[in-house]
């Protein structure tokens, strides 16, 4: 998306609220915008002009809302613009891991010690492209649960405010989460062992 | 489970949830009854109920972990001086580049190691150059350079170093079937270097297996040294196995004084030689489970065997538990300890292989 791109938040935010309406090109014609400002973000990320190097995801979501969106947007369309948001995060991850390990298999292997061993202890073995898939598996039988996941991991929003987003109770979206979490940690769990 | 069943998906939501607050063993009785003779379905309910009880942070840290990686993927074409030619590692604490002088004014290729999320504010980076500079001055054809360093553009700390190619010390000993005789001489030219930067007042403090290449020529090389200094936020002055620095540390051989956060000193190193030098003679990391396993208990004894019952030979066993006895303050004073009791010990007779393979039969004691 570039700077003559139509994607100010006056627009998005109209094709947010048509989204809302049932308008599902409005939701096609949001994603390359999100997914565009995302990665822009975390390219700013990057270069410093957020004083960290630590990419938080959720961070990035939110930012690019303040960035797309107008204030004084229903509820109900806040939550739609963070439930495509996340998603649209989780992409940009798993884009990029694999965009990294295709560079990585060109590379070469060089020994080197930075302490590797404990990078790939600290993690428990999960490959974000292996939770996407499963997260895309989950959506098929249980579209809820999967944006539970997604608000709470890659929006970082609180029960209530998922609550809100969904029009659901704050105890449902805790049990959701609970059995998504469990859920996809088997199906990861299986894929390890093979 | 698929799209096909959302009635039987509906029923295992509720089960879980109902048998989830239970207690465990009220759980099976519960089951039982409510899953009747669907004993898939049971299986199904209890995986879950399984998967709760482990989950724990694993989905945070997969999602950290994207993040982190997306994150220490820079494309840096020049860093200072130097111009990046590919990307040759990646871990934890940061990406490692081959490099090499931009304006050609030498050849030689150098790995950087730019530092993710490392050095912030001013004083942390004048702390960073000045003791780089220390670090620099150090030279010893067994330690590898500190070239250059400084930040990125982005504000990243990072250190040029000599480029080395070679193998840590234990796997080129070990691939080699090194005698103990071999195995000591390179241990006592790593002591060397140890005890040259000492004399400099420079710690390792982060002295392991993986740091210590040896190359093709068969000499070996420490890396990083300092470098845990260089990057510990609190200047250094500890080096708790806590928060960031977790990473930084490899728990089978910190020395209790890291562990517990107390100052670092060049016992430290010292007691680091010790383990490498019982894993080089024994072939064995035994002290890593145990170590971890009391790494946040105040019990430092001494916890592992004895060289002489890991591999039971010879009378050297003395000089090297003294490197490694865990009570409080009976560290080896100095690293020339350790080193004397190498020389003294190294005049036996050891020239087999080693490790030796099970046809060679029983070792004999020397002792």
């Amino acid at each position: 998306m570039t700077s003559e791109d139509p994607s100010s938040a006056g627009q998005v935010t109209e094709l947010l609220r048509a989204w809302g309406r049932g308008d599902e090109d409005a939701q096609r014609a949001l994603v390359p915008v999100v997914y565009d400002r995302l990665r822009r973000l975390a390219r700013g990320q990057l270069r410093g002009e957020r004083g960290d190097h630590t990419l938080q995801p959720t961070a990035l979501v939110h930012a690019a809302y303040l960035q797309l969106v107008e204030m004084e947007v229903p509820w109900q369309d806040r939550g739609h613009f963070f439930a495509l948001a996340a998603r649209t995060m989780r992409r940009v991850l798993v884009d990029h891991a694999r965009a990294s390990r295709r560079k990585k298999r060109g590379a070469g292997a060089v020994r080197v010690t930075l302490g590797e061993e404990h990078a790939v202890a600290a993690g428990a073995g999960i490959e974000i492209t292996a939770l996407h898939q499963a997260l895309e598996r989950l959506e098929g039988f249980d579209r809820r649960k999967a944006q539970v996941v997604d608000l709470h991991y890659f929006a970082g929003l609180t029960y209530d405010e998922i609550a809100r987003a969904l029009a659901v109770s704050p105890v449902t979206v805790h049990r959701d989460l609970k059995l998504a979490k469990a859920w996809l940690f088997r199906e990861l769990a299986d894929e390890m062992r093979g | 489970m698929t799209t096909s069943e959302p009635e039987r998906w509906r029923r295992i939501e509720t089960l879980f949830h109902q048998a989830e607050a239970l207690s465990a063993t009220r759980r099976a009785d519960f089951l039982a009854r409510a899953c009747g003779d669907d004993p898939e379905l049971r299986r199904e309910v209890e995986s879950l109920l399984a998967a709760d009880g482990g989950v724990g942070r694993a989905l945070d840290e997969a999602i950290a972990r994207a993040a982190g990686s997306a994150v220490g993927d820079p494309i840096l074409p020049r860093i200072g001086a130097w111009e990046v030619l590919r990307e040759i590692g990646r871990g934890g604490m940061g990406t490692v580049y081959l490099a090499r002088r931009a304006d050609r004014a030498f050849e030689q290729q150098v790995a950087i190691k730019v530092i993710r999320g490392g050095v912030a504010d001013r004083a942390q980076i004048d702390r960073f150059r000045a003791e780089r500079q220390i670090l620099a001055n150090l030279d010893h054809p067994a330690i590898a350079r500190l070239l250059d360093g400084g930040a990125t553009d982005d504000g990243l700390p990072y250190l040029v170093m000599e480029y080395l190619e070679g193998e840590p010390i234990d796997r080129w000993c070990d691939q080699r079937c090194l005698p103990i005789a071999a195995r000591l001489e390179l241990f006592l030219r790593v002591c060397d270097a140890v005890q040259y930067a000492h004399q400099n007042l420079v710690v390792h403090r982060d002295i392991k297996p993986s740091n210590i290449l040896v190359t093709a020529h068969g000499a070996p090389k420490l890396l990083d040294f300092g470098i845990a200094k260089l990057l510990d936020p609190a200047g250094g002055q500890s080096l708790a196995l806590t928060g960031s620095l977790d990473r930084l540390l490899t728990p089978d051989f910190a020395s209790p004084e890291q562990v517990r956060g107390t100052p670092v000193t060049t016992r430290t190193d010292v007691y680091a030689l010790g383990l490498l030098l019982y894993l080089l003679l024994t072939g064995s990391r035994r002290t890593a489970s145990a170590a971890r396993a009391r790494r946040r208990s105040s019990a430092w004894c001494a916890s592992s065997r004895p060289p002489r019952r890991a591999r039971p030979f010879s009378r050297r066993r003395t000089g090297r538990r003294r490197c490694r006895r865990r009570r409080r303050g009976l560290a080896a004073r100095s690293r020339r300890d350790s080193r004397a009791a190498c020389a003294v010990t190294s005049t036996t007779s050891c020239s087999r292989p080693w490790p030796r393979s099970p046809s060679a039969g029983t070792p004999r004691s020397v002792s």
